[in-house]
């Protein structure tokens, strides 16, 4: 199925929204504005004829000096029908008011994978309720896969005070912990 | 009768464990032997070989890939260039899709025999994990495949991936075309020619 029928498809399903199709070599690639991502979303996972019900991948691709900067790239694999498609959403920096919608409520597997776009990028998911460093230890600043992010620093080691807690401190920060994790 | 007292401990498994295989971070929540949660902390292993991909041409991206599953060294090589020629367009000759599929399924196998391995010694049977490891030495050595020797060239000293840079005069296996085998050998006679002037004496049968 190549692009401009899942436009036509969607424009059924989701009204009001604009898509664009992209160019690709291998599967097809659609542009999503991000108001309308997670009904778009929807209508990709749960209309007959599309059905994409794996979401594999949520990255993003930096381009720096062209606004907005990132596109967030979204792949998504129909096990039914046996389609890929390839989804991107232009977003703008966090700093200038670049926000996306979590796609977590239609594909639950999006967690992790948003947080690691934030870990690296910055790029801030409305809703999201868990945006926290992934890869990068949890006190780094700075989005490692930004264009404008150095490719190697140098960084002097940092060493810790040993961390004392009483037993009722740690005990209440495991169950802080567990209720945090438990939504 | 006094209350037994039930509450779950937390354990922390570290980034550095035997049977993490590999640093993986895990605060686990025990009851008794049962875990009751789990919290992994994951980063330990990231690279960042997306970035360092970006400053580098695709050659030099190749053996950067080959690390990253250094059991099965030549798949991930083999998925690397094929989004390569897919993005210029090209389309290879059926012969050497072959031998890449080829070589990608010894690496397959190369890949599981670390796995059986590991996972019989892990059990107690500590034996099949020499065995696997030799075989995947034999591989390596391309003694287990008489057929397509160029695929595996003859001297090879590091245990990691298999590709290999050849010195200049060395000399090299008979697989090697006729021309090639006539470069090499006038430079291997320049070899003997200096070191006869330096009074050594070489061994011609070597």
């Amino acid at each position: 199925m190549d692009a401009s029928s899942i436009i036509e498809t969607l424009k059924t399903a989701v009204a009001g929204a604009s898509y664009e199709a992209g160019a690709s070599v291998d599967f097809a690639t659609i542009y999503v504005p991000a108001a309308s991502l997670v009904e778009t979303c929807r209508a990709l996972r749960d209309t007959p004829s599309l059905r994409f019900n794996v979401l594999i991948e949520v990255t993003a691709a930096d381009y720096l000096p062209r606004e907005p900067r990132f596109e967030l790239v979204y792949h998504l694999l129909s096990i039914p029908n046996r389609l890929r498609l390839r989804v991107k959403v232009r977003v703008a920096s966090s700093e200038v008011d670049g926000v996306v919608p979590t796609v977590q409520s239609v594909w639950p597997a999006a967690g992790w994978p948003e947080r690691e776009v934030w870990d690296m990028f910055g790029i801030v998911f409305a809703g999201h309720g868990d945006l926290r460093r992934l890869l990068m230890p949890e006190d780094w600043e700075g989005h490692p896969a930004r264009k404008d992010y150095p490719v190697q620093i140098r960084k002097a080691t940092q060493t810790y005070e040993p961390l004392e807690v009483t037993e009722d401190e740690f005990r209440a920060n495991i169950e802080r912990d567990r209720l945090k994790r438990a939504h | 009768m006094a209350e037994l007292r039930t509450e779950t401990m937390t354990v922390n498994m570290g980034p550095q464990h035997p049977s993490t295989h590999g640093v993986l971070r895990l605060v686990l929540e025990l009851d008794g032997e049962t875990i009751k949660s789990c919290m992994p902390t994951i980063g330990y292993l990231h690279t960042g070989i997306e970035k360092t991909a970006e400053q580098k041409k695709w050659q030099q991206v190749v053996p950067l890939v080959e690390r990253m599953d250094y059991l099965a060294a030549q798949s991930n090589s083999l998925s690397y260039v094929l989004c390569v020629e897919k993005l210029l367009g090209l389309e290879m000759p059926q012969r050497v899709k072959d031998i890449r599929v080829l070589l990608t399924e010894l690496q397959r196998i190369a890949s599981h025999l670390v796995w059986i391995g590991t996972h019989a010694m892990e059990i107690g049977a500590v034996s099949m994990l020499f065995y696997a490891i030799r075989e995947r030495e034999l591989l390596r050595a391309g003694r287990r495949l008489p057929v397509l020797p160029e695929l595996f060239p003859r001297r090879r000293t590091a245990r990691g991936p298999a590709a290999r840079v050849p010195r200049r005069g060395e000399r090299v296996s008979r697989s090697v075309p006729r021309e090639d085998r006539r470069i090499r050998r006038a430079a291997d006679e320049k070899r003997h020619v200096h070191a006869a002037h330096a009074g050594r004496r070489r061994d011609h049968a070597r």
